[in-house]
């Protein structure tokens, strides 16, 4: 996949736990572990608002583009 | 190319192909005329225990104006197939289901064909599937419908010819009109896209549960 999602460098920086978050933005742990790892197929903008707005971010911050090896 | 690749590609040419033969045959059972069989003529299956009931040829009626138009044309196991010559009475009911009927084969062969189409362009769940799909349903539902009038109208008709309780065993076969709800090859199509539209389905519900 080519896009990272940076959430554990975010969560660091602002010295807040995943739990926490989870909370804040209304989603399961679980959930939060999928789009940690880099599970997620996709992610909807209400979560991604809920998200920005909890760690007080842009978008850009959580979400970034590698271009793959093969291309 | 995967077997689902290969399974719409063979589906869709099939029925192109199907939709072509069923038109040709269609007019060339029109145009040279010996196929349409004799459509004043009722043919009918009688599955009568004849150990039990008696011969069939007691059952036909005593006046011989309507006798002499019953013919026994075979019998087979417990079965015997009796041909009324009905005159013009069932003429025009026939040709009038026979066209319908034709009409609505045709009509499902395209449909069907633009269901395949559209699951190949991975376009399967579109209101104009769903509108497809359910004109298939309603046409199920009226030639089901054409059916079970047709033979209350024959067996309305048969009732001068026959004397007997059984007529509700009557079949009635309609010349030249191809039974496409009932052949096993067109069912496996219709359950072989049912199970692609799942298949695509399945795909969606997984990303679903991926999307957060």
């Amino acid at each position: 996949m080519a896009i990272i999602v940076n959430l554990d460098v975010m969560l660091a920086r602002r010295k807040m736990q995943s739990k926490e978050l989870a909370e804040k933005v209304g989603i399961t742990m679980a959930n939060l572990s999928i789009l940690k790892t880099g599970k997620a197929k996709a992610i909807r903008f209400s979560t991604l608002n809920a998200i920005c707005a909890a760690l007080d971010c842009q978008p850009g911050d959580i979400l970034e583009f590698q271009p793959d090896e093969e291309s | 190319m995967n077997w689902n690749k290969i399974l719409i590609v063979y589906a869709k040419w099939v029925l192109i192909i199907s939709r072509f033969i069923v038109v040709a045959l269609v007019l060339l059972a029109l145009v040279n005329g010996k196929n349409l069989g004799s459509p004043h003529k009722l043919e009918i299956n009688l599955d009568i225990r004849e150990a039990e009931f008696g011969p069939v040829e007691n059952m036909i009626s005593s006046d011989a104006e309507y006798a002499d138009r019953v013919q026994s044309i075979a019998s087979y196991g417990g079965t015997r197939r009796l041909e009324i010559d009905l005159g013009d009475q069932v003429f025009t009911g026939s040709v009038v289901l026979m066209v319908i009927k034709i009409t609505l084969v045709v009509a499902f062969l395209h449909v069907l064909l633009l269901i395949v189409k559209s699951t190949e362009r991975k376009e399967f769940f579109s209101e104009g599937n769903v509108f497809r799909i359910r004109l298939i349903g309603f046409g199920l539902i009226g030639w089901a419908a054409l059916d079970r009038l047709f033979h209350w109208y024959t067996n309305f008709l048969a009732n001068k010819y026959l004397e007997s309780d059984y007529l509700d065993s009557l079949r009635v076969s309609v010349p030249i009109v191809p039974d496409i709800f009932g052949n096993t090859f067109v069912i496996g199509l219709i359950v072989l896209i049912v199970a692609q539209a799942f298949d695509h389905g399945l795909k969606l519900e997984k990303e679903q549960e991926l999307t957060i």
